[in-house]
């Protein structure tokens, strides 16, 4: 299959998974309520927008570090962001200010399915934008390879990624419907999301650091960082329960 | 017997938190459109002519940047001092 792609695409998707993701987060807030308050959920939401861009093209220029010489300016230039950068980055930011605010209450169930549908639109811009963005597969000799323009089928793994959001999205949102400890649906997104990651990204040719690209780096910290919280979550019995809708 | 009016929350806080995100996602865009002006070249104006504005634009989405952490900063430098005003007074 050949796509005619365009980076002009990218940012015009990425915008639409911002709004999507948003018109999401309002719907299910109105529907199911919130445990928090407009002034902290607000905070909470600033937080993770603010730690999220950081993150996103801290890890978006680390990961061209081994090919680019990089100076604090470069933080400013044009270049890549990574969304597992913007989860790490906006996780991290939500937990200090929840910490300087003293929250109590997990925060993330509410912003599970609109991340899934954000991300998802968003993948699409990077799959329009083709060898312009980052994002394509290695080459591959499979029947539904892509050819991005360069002749070379490879594999979409942009395409896989929204299926498996799809996917991600249908459980979880099944999940979060059933009664169900406070802060699950966010942490089994993460290391989901995390994992699944962690294993497409041995499908790109991303610049590797002793076997692994930074992404994949990341994605392991991330996992090793949200250990101790699965463990609770399995284990633990005295958890705050939830139920939405 | 008179009732007490119920304590008037200030909305300052969300006011600023909304100002917060609303700079940081059009940063995000900003930045996200002065990378592909600068990958494309200028390939997607040739159709309209306007190859030309390639460097104007390019300064716009800087500019929108440099507004936007402009913002940022301000923002987080008030809500700095308003946390520890509140925390004196407490």
């Amino acid at each position: 299959m050949i796509v005619s792609s365009h980076p002009m695409l990218h940012p015009v998707f990425e915008t639409l998974g911002y709004t999507c993701g948003y018109a999401w987060y309002r719907r299910a807030r109105l529907r199911s309520g919130d445990l928090l308050g407009d002034e902290q959920r607000w905070t909470v939401i600033a937080a993770a927008a603010i730690g999220a861009l950081l993150g996103s093209r801290i890890l978006g220029l680390l990961e061209q570090t081994p090919s680019l010489k990089m100076t604090w300016q470069s933080i400013f230039l044009p270049g890549g962001k990574t969304i597992v950068g913007g989860l790490l980055g906006g996780w991290l930011a939500v937990e200090m200010v929840k910490r300087l605010r003293r929250i109590q209450s997990r925060t993330g169930d509410l912003f599970v399915i609109p991340l899934c549908i954000g991300i998802a639109v968003g993948r699409i811009g990077c799959f329009l934008a083709g060898l312009a963005d980052d994002t394509y597969g290695t080459p591959t000799k499979l029947p539904w390879g892509v050819d991005f323009g360069d002749g070379i089928a490879r594999h979409p793994t942009q395409l896989y990624e929204l299926l498996f959001l799809g996917l991600l999205a249908l459980v979880l949102n099944h999940y979060n419907r059933r009664t169900h400890p406070e802060g699950a649906t966010f942490r089994l997104f993460l290391a989901a999301y995390l994992a699944w990651r962690l294993a497409v990204d041995f499908i790109k040719p991303q610049p590797l650091v002793h076997g692994m690209n930074l992404i994949q780096w990341s994605c392991v910290a991330g996992l090793v960082a949200l250990t101790p919280s699965l463990f609770q979550l399995l284990f633990a019995k005295d958890q705050l329960v939830r139920s939405f809708e | 017997m008179s009732m007490e009016p119920p304590p008037s929350t200030s909305n300052e806080p969300i006011r600023l938190a909304k100002l917060a995100t609303i700079f940081a996602v059009i940063f995000g865009i900003a930045f996200g459109l002065c990378t592909t002006s600068v990958l494309t070249g200028g390939v997607g104006l040739q159709g309209v002519g306007l190859q030309k504005v390639l460097p104007f634009l390019l300064g716009a989405f800087l500019v929108i940047e440099a507004l936007c952490l402009l913002g940022l900063l301000v923002v987080g430098v008030w809500a700095i001092v308003r946390f520890l005003s509140n925390k004196s007074q407490n």
